[in-house]
């Protein structure tokens, strides 16, 4: 079943072959455990477009019979209020599942429960499942199950998802829950609430757009709801009045809102559940197992330490040890290019040979270059994220993100930043909040990546005398993590505003991470990666390549190169002069040609033009460009490189280009990526509009500035 | 630099009530109201912090943000604006003496 939910929030099923069933639950409840213990962890990511929310599909047998099983995004409600909630409530309310299962935390049970109220009022086959039975047992309580279920009319079953237990009892209560006649079990709300329900009921029954059932969609009603109320009152104009008329009978006769009665009432209802059919323990007023890790980790003065040590720790594996595989890919691929030059037969199509070597087999290994990075980085923030970690450093971030308009969890994708964007882009899904999460993506690009640094190493020591250049490196990452933040905050405050409703957070119980989801979720992270981003960055890499060796240069300039040099030149000399032909002459090279005169306010000359632009393919391009440009090989030793461009340009030109190379537009990966993240062409769009526009302003200026005072 | 909170403090009559925000580590109290803008009085209303109920701050952020509390036997963080909306019944040892 594929279903898509446009930004509007309609909402339409491609085609449904198999009868549905679906999970729903609290984050933190553990519902993928469970998910994964019924489908044998085969899924597939269920796509909704215009919104960033994946729901996991998967196959499950019951009874001889076939069934999708759905994993919805974890709420806490079925009120609106987020977009996981829409997604939620308009699957259950459109799709309507053979059966629901409400998947609670045993250890949590009066707050799980307060959505199940909810569930209940759908008039959909339901299973309470109570994952998570170790951890009540650790603690000492005793869960009556055969007495919840007589108490709520519906199958309920006790399970430990992590350690599988409890499968066969869901499938066997699915099936139950099927043939069971519904009792319509539900909240009895206050008497006011009650009789305001009862008046509504008739005049919602003729409405004919109202997805819900009835008594629920009076309930959603009264407490105010953002999304069904205005879709009702365009078939019911004066419903609106109805309501405000029935909320102020409602507070006059109790002096409180309906939101706060409903709520309590759910409440009330859960609480007694609990009180009737759960033992708790003697209440030792001692702290629990996480309390007492808490106490360390989130120290008032080692908290910040220690989540600093650990973010260094996932910043090292990312890059350093990620480091090693990505060596050894690279090894292969300049293996297979010496192997595919060697059984190249004699004399057949040179330029095929170029096309395959250069084009395609260094497009492919520039994509599969990041796969290491990106599959330890989502393995360490799965971990995180799994352990109840995440949650901890976002608290110990949040009070300084919130300052620069953005949330805690904003923090770790900004420092993977300082490694690559590609990466960081992604792990920007871990920020709940769309307006944050886009104000993070937007403006990851500036903080200076790891591509950038050769870039710097070139340039730098051109320019500046030694004393200088730790000072400069230093203003140099300075600027580009003071840019990122002021764009964030700015984008934030200007653009994407609003948007609070996240910023309550939940702190779950430190759990051990489930090492077998993990990998499959790593593994999943880079099939991704590969799958959807891979193939376009490929596609442009391959073009790129072609504007910058099209047209290809051939026997006319060699002769040029005898001319100039004479007869005696060495094939190695020869082949460095043609390189530095080939890409002048080319489309790229003339493109540069022709923007000089955009670059010259810049103090860039058509060469340094030509690398900037070539630097769309990656940041460290540039330096492999400047290279073939001055005819210097850059393999060997770089202080050749920037002793030439010491010569040939001013302190002035260099500075701006320095902080150009810093501040402009993102590598083609990055963009994509970008695309691939947010659904929305026109984000990369505005990312490389406007980070080219900051560059070309401040190294206009600063190289005006400096040209004006160094006379 | 503060930002500005969209849920500002709305406790209509209840002016002399101390708000979750006043409290300290380690204290406790008893709710009395939830004021605030609808979506995030909505949401705290879901999680449990309902009039009548008890609730424990644990801690501090390290910036003066976010609060952590105890409520229901789980743990929940939220910023020092929506706790401002969580109005408090007056403690007993501090009865009397009611901060404004």
């Amino acid at each position: 079943m594929k279903t898509t939910v446009t930004p509007k929030g309609r909402h339409r099923l491609d085609f449904m072959k198999e009868p549905i069933i679906a999970l729903a639950g609290n984050p933190n409840a553990g519902k993928t455990t469970i998910f994964n213990g019924l489908t044998g962890g085969h899924f597939h990511v269920g796509n909704y477009a215009g919104v960033t929310v994946e729901t996991r599909e998967g196959f499950v047998e019951l009874g001889g019979k076939r069934y999708r099983l759905v994993d919805l995004p974890g709420i806490y409600s079925l009120t609106a209020q987020s977009v996981e909630e829409r997604v939620a409530r308009q699957f259950l309310m459109e799709a309507r599942p053979e059966v629901v299962l409400a998947v609670v935390d045993a250890g949590n049970l009066e707050r799980n429960l307060y959505l199940v109220t909810q569930l209940m009022e759908l008039n959909l086959p339901l299973v309470l499942i109570l994952n998570m039975m170790d951890e009540v047992e650790e603690k000492g309580w005793v869960i009556d199950v055969d007495a919840m279920e007589e108490r709520l009319g519906f199958p309920v079953v006790g399970t430990v998802g992590s350690r599988r237990e409890g499968i066969d009892a869901i499938k066997a209560a699915a099936l139950r829950a099927t043939d069971m006649p519904q009792r319509g079990e539900h909240v009895h709300f206050c008497a006011s609430l009650e009789a305001e329900i009862e008046a509504l009921l008739p005049r919602i029954k003729r409405l004919e757009n109202n997805p819900f059932p009835l008594r629920a969609a009076a309930v959603r009603l009264l407490e105010g709801d953002g999304e069904l109320e205005p879709q009702l009152t365009l078939e019911d104009p004066q419903l609106s009045e109805a309501l405000e008329s029935a909320r102020s009978r409602i507070h006059e006769a109790t002096n409180h809102d309906p939101d706060l009665l409903a709520a309590d009432a759910r409440y009330g209802y859960s609480a007694g559940l609990v009180k009737e059919c759960v033992k708790k323990a003697d209440p030792v007023s001692r702290l629990d197992a996480s309390e007492r890790i808490d106490s360390v980790l989130m120290h008032p003065v080692f908290g910040l330490p220690i989540f600093f040590a650990i973010m260094y720790l996932v910043f090292w594996m990312t890059f350093q040890l990620g480091e090693w595989p990505m060596r050894g890919l690279e090894m292969m691929f300049g293996a297979a290019k010496l192997g595919l030059t060697a059984i190249w037969p004699e004399g057949f199509s040179p330029l095929l040979l170029s096309v395959l070597k250069d084009g395609v087999l260094g497009g492919v290994g520039g994509v599969v270059v990041f796969v290491p990075n990106i599959m330890i980085l989502f393995f360490c923030m799965s971990v995180l994220e799994q352990s109840g970690y995440m949650a901890r450093a976002t608290f110990l971030m949040d009070g300084f993100m919130h300052r620069i308009g953005l949330h805690g969890r904003s923090f770790i994708p900004m420092v993977m930043g300082l490694g690559c964007s590609v990466p960081a882009i992604m792990a920007a899904r871990a920020i709940d909040n769309p307006k944050d999460r886009l104000a993070t993506i937007l403006s990851l690009p500036l903080v200076p990546c790891g591509a950038r640094l050769p870039v710097f190493l070139l340039l730098v020591p051109a320019f500046f005398a030694e004393a200088w250049q730790g000072a400069v490196m230093f203003l140099l990452y300075f600027t580009g993590i003071a840019m990122a933040v002021l764009v964030a905050f700015l984008l934030r405050r200007v653009v994407f505003t609003g948007g609070l409703s996240h910023f309550v957070m939940e702190l779950p119980p430190y759990r051990r991470p489930g090492w077998k989801g993990l990998g499959r979720y790593t593994w999943h992270m880079g099939a991704l990666y590969l799958k959807k981003a891979g193939t376009v960055i490929l596609f442009f890499s391959v073009v790129l390549w072609g504007l910058a060796n099209f047209p290809q240069v051939g026997e006319a300039e060699r002769a040029e190169i005898r001319a100039t040099y004479g007869e005696s030149i060495s094939p190695e000399e020869e082949a460095t002069h043609l390189a530095r032909i080939q890409l002048e002459r080319s489309i790229l090279g003339q493109v540069g040609h022709a923007v000089e005169p955009v670059f010259a306010p810049a103090g860039f000359d058509w060469r340094i033009s030509t690398a900037v632009l070539g630097a769309v393919a990656a940041k460290e391009v540039f330096v492999a460009q400047m290279g073939v440009i001055f005819s210097i090989e850059t393999q060997g030793e770089d202080s050749d490189l920037s002793q030439v461009l010491h010569e040939s340009y001013s302190v002035p030109a260099g500075f701006a280009v320095v902080f150009f190379m810093l501040l402009t537009f993102p590598c083609l990966s990055t963009l994509v990526v970008t695309y691939k993240e947010t659904h929305k062409l026109r984000y990369p769009i505005l990312q490389f509009a406007a980070l080219f526009g900051l560059a070309y302003l401040v190294a206009v200026v600063l190289f005006q500035v400096l040209s004006f005072f160094s006379g | 630099m503060k930002m500005e909170h969209h849920c500002k403090t709305q406790c209509r009559g209840h002016f002399r009530h101390r708000v979750l925000s006043d409290l300290k580590p380690g204290q406790s109290a008893v709710i009395c109201d939830l004021c605030g803008c609808g979506g995030c009085k909505r949401r705290l209303l879901e999680l449990g912090l309902l009039p009548g109920q008890e609730i424990l701050v644990e801690r501090v952020g390290p910036f003066g943000e976010p609060i952590g509390i105890k409520v229901r036997g789980y743990h929940l963080s939220l910023r020092r604006g929506q706790a401002q909306g969580v109005c408090l019944e007056d403690d007993r040892h501090t009865e009397g003496s009611a901060q404004a």
